[in-house]
């Protein structure tokens, strides 16, 4: 009898095996703390850090001219004045006609330059004119606007377009037909080059962006015919530039650029600007306490600056105004150029925001990603402590804004609001 | 069978899987085991120092007639109230290893047993103030690993009726811990958290014997002498104190045909790790008191099962805001002969109260412990 009562419990003995060892971990759990998980607290420290910055500086010129994607055809009264420049310096000059040999073109006709237009959000009117004219001038640096702007004369004028903004679809390839003689005499002229500068005219004003030649489909080219046989196909030249000659490689940034004839300037003392035409960049260099940056876990560091309004020019449009961390190592002393070598966002993640340039107040910047990279490594800080604030619309807006620097008063400079956690040493009950 | 047998040893010495730090069984260095067998802890640890499964008294290994292997499994379900909240959790632990042989009188052994083990995780949300302002956050803060008992023993028959034996052991281990805080991404606060790993290294000595002074008794008496102990973290010493001494005396009746009758009282001075935690650890001597019944079961593949039950009442060495958390267990297993008796499977089970600073803790654990005599 006793031993049939213990067979039982020795035949539940598998189950229960196979029970236990089917079970899983259950990990989580705190219905018990803080009570019974002593010295699992966190403190978290905030801390103000003024001044945060020893180094401000407002740097112009971006992006480089050349690089300008897309390039902006606007005029706005005397406000502001942008002019598209294209460079054809080789252009097709031979030609094999059929069952003939190669021979030079003597015979141009139906000229017209061919540029993409797309509108920039800005209100359009009803008729517009985009004007062509010659601004090649080999014998100087036409690049230079002192150069460029008294190239654009009525006796240069090469051809107009009307455009209709009321039909216009938000982007229209357009083709501005060009004085065939004028051409003709350049593209049988060897050495010669044709080099467009566009300019906007209308009864109000005006802004289109123009797609740049790096769109080998889209961007501009020149359509000439060679041939009254219209079964001879039209020849396309695409841009391209000859100058400037050294270094050789940079005129193949020149085939198209912008020509900032007229533009507000966006700066002012004591101020940071960013954006604006030609783009400004805010330079901003910390000093941060190596406590700070070595010995503690930041949560949280904030940027603030207090924006100073820039009335005028589409006052109330957005413009996002990014923080990126300058890359730049101590070698580089250029800060011009140190403001051109940024972090891409995608890798150390900056903030940024959306501002009107008429805004005013307090702004901040979450740069926590980047003080990371300002901490010791053997020793030595690799690269300055400095971002850079860059405008997104950078050689194709003229939005901008402004904010108070190291100069500024007081209660407006730049400051560092910081939330951390000191060293932590867990694991000791 | 082979691969079995290394897949457990491997397991054995792996540190347990976790459960919540949150509960009374896992305050301080962690929850101590008691270094007994599957068998043993069926009878609430009271033949333990006669138990060849249980890593307590040298001499008992030679208890094992033949080569051996012993592996043990031991999860534990366990139930934490406090203030009207209450958390399950479950902690999955592989406690002990031993290999054993002799030749003629001589034993020697080696085993890994978990001395203490520290295998928890807690996960508490909240809301924290940053830079002035409240924002959601998660805090992590969990520990994986053990202190462990690993031990080269020896034993001989100096004659039919006494047994001696002694153990050096090295207290090795580590408890890799994670502690931070997380943020949700769109509130743009980093995270931060702190992975370190906590290294032990220590020593002690044990002796001990297992007398049979008549027909109807059996003695088990053993202690254990703990050398330095030291905790360091990274290249950081935590402190230095010395491993556990403790002493243990287990006296067995079996007088009644088919039956064992064992009863079992241990001390150990904890206290003794007290320099190795901060000011917040509290730390206590134990002392365990164990009663068991063993009796004799049907065949079964040619060779006897047993039958256990057990009492075992003891305190736990890390307390709860200086308040000792006290453990009261009862328990019940079989033992179930395989392979001929060439092996043995052991499986108890037992229910544990455990109480301390307001808080109440309940848990099953299991135990299954597998011998092979080859």
């Amino acid at each position: 009898m006793i031993r049939r009562l213990l067979r039982a419990p020795a035949l539940l003995a598998f189950p229960l095996a196979l029970l236990a060892g089917a079970c899983t971990e259950r990990l989580d759990s705190a219905a018990g703390c803080p009570a019974l998980c002593p010295g699992q607290s966190l403190e978290i420290l905030d801390t103000v850090i003024d001044p945060a910055i020893v180094l401000d500086t407002t740097l112009v010129g971006y992006p480089p001219v050349g690089f300008e994607s897309p390039l902006l055809l606007a005029a706005r009264g005397d406000t502001l004045d942008v002019r598209p420049i294209v460079r054809f310096d080789s252009l097709a000059r031979l030609w094999t006609p059929a069952n003939d040999t190669l021979q030079p073109i003597t015979r141009v006709d139906s000229v017209s330059l061919i540029v993409r237009l797309a509108k920039t959000g800005l209100p359009v009117a009803a008729t517009y004119f985009i004007d062509a004219y010659d601004v090649g001038d080999t014998t100087l640096v036409d690049s230079l606007p002192a150069t460029l702007a008294p190239l654009f004369v009525a006796g240069r004028l090469l051809g107009s377009l009307e455009v209709n903004g009321a039909t216009l679809g938000d982007t229209a390839t357009v083709s501005i037909p060009l004085d065939t003689a004028r051409l003709r005499a350049i593209i049988t002229t060897p050495g010669q080059v044709m080099r467009f500068g566009l300019r906007l005219r209308g009864a109000t004003g005006g802004a289109f962006w123009i797609t740049p030649s790096d769109d080998q489909t889209n961007g501009p080219r020149l359509r000439y015919r060679v041939s009254p046989d219209t079964l001879v196909a039209p020849f396309v030249v695409r841009p391209n530039s000859f100058t400037p000659r050294e270094p050789s490689f940079i005129a193949n940034d020149f085939p198209d650029y912008n020509f900032v004839a007229t533009a507000p300037d966006v700066r002012a003392p004591g101020r940071v600007a960013v954006g604006g035409l030609p783009a400004a960049r805010g330079y901003l260099r910390f000093d941060l306490p190596r406590w700070l940056l070595d010995s503690t876990a930041v949560l949280r560091a904030q940027l603030e600056l207090v924006q100073d309004p820039i009335r005028g020019l589409d006052d109330t449009s957005k413009v996002v105004i990014r923080a990126q961390l300058g890359i730049a190592g101590w070698a580089v002393t250029d800060l011009h150029r140190a403001a051109r070598l940024t972090a891409g966002p995608a890798f150390y993640v900056g903030d940024s925001i959306v501002v009107a340039p008429g805004d005013s107040g307090v702004r901040r910047f979450e740069i926590n990603a980047l003080l990371s990279t300002w901490r010791l490594v053997d020793g030595r800080q690799p690269i300055p402590s400095a971002i850079i604030l860059r405008s997104e619309g950078e050689g194709y807006t003229p939005l901008a804004a402004r904010f108070f620097g190291l100069n500024g008063p007081a209660a407006l400079r730049p400051r560092l609001r910081v939330s951390y956690v000191p060293s932590i040493r867990f694991g000791q009950p | 069978m082979r691969r079995s047998l290394l897949v457990a040893a491997l397991a054995a010495v792996l540190p347990g899987a976790a459960g919540a730090q949150g509960a009374l069984g896992l305050q301080g260095y962690g929850y101590p085991t008691g270094q007994i067998g599957s068998a043993a802890l069926a009878l609430g640890g009271a033949n333990a120092e006669i138990d060849p499964a249980s890593a307590l008294n040298p001499a008992s290994i030679g208890m094992l007639s033949r080569y051996s292997v012993y592996m043990q499994y031991e999860p534990e379900f366990r139930t934490t109230r406090f203030g009207g909240a209450s958390d399950k959790t479950t902690t999955i632990r592989f406690p002990a290893f031993m290999l054993a042989g002799g030749f003629g009188r001589f034993t020697a052994g080696l085993s890994a047993t978990t001395l203490l083990d520290r295998s928890w995780t807690n996960i508490v949300s909240d809301s924290q103030l940053v830079g002035g302002e409240m924002i959601p956050s998660t805090l992590t803060a969990a520990s994986a690993g053990a202190l462990t008992d690993a031990r080269f023993a020896a034993s001989y028959w100096v004659s039919p009726k006494l047994l001696v034996g002694a153990g050096l052991s090295a207290l090795i281990g580590q408890n890799r811990v994670r502690f931070g805080r997380t943020f949700p991404d769109s509130t743009g606060v980093g995270d931060v958290v702190q992975s370190s790993t906590i290294n032990f290294s220590g020593s002690a000595l044990s002796a001990g014997v297992v007398w049979i002074p008549s027909d109807a008794f059996v003695v088990g008496l053993s202690a254990r002498s703990g050398g330095a102990l030291e905790a360091t973290q990274g290249e950081v010493t935590l402190g230095e104190g010395n491993a556990p001494s403790r002493y243990g005396l287990t006296l067995a009746y079996t007088g009644i045909p088919n039956t064992t009758i064992s009863g079992r009282f241990d001390h150990t001075a904890w206290s003794k790790m007290d320099a190795l935690g901060g000011p917040q650890m509290s730390t206590f001597d134990a002392n365990e008191i164990g009663l068991g019944l063993e009796v004799l079961g049907p065949r079964i593949g040619g060779a006897p099962s047993l039958a256990r039950i057990g009492v075992r009442d003891r305190t736990l060495p890390f307390g709860v805001n200086g308040d000792k958390v006290s453990e009261r267990g009862f328990s019940g297993g079989v033992g179930i002969p395989v392979a001929r008796g060439r092996g043995q499977i052991d499986l108890s089970i037992q229910r544990a109260t455990r109480s301390a600073g307001g808080a109440s803790e309940k848990a099953w654990n299991l135990s299954i412990g597998l011998g092979i005599r080859p």
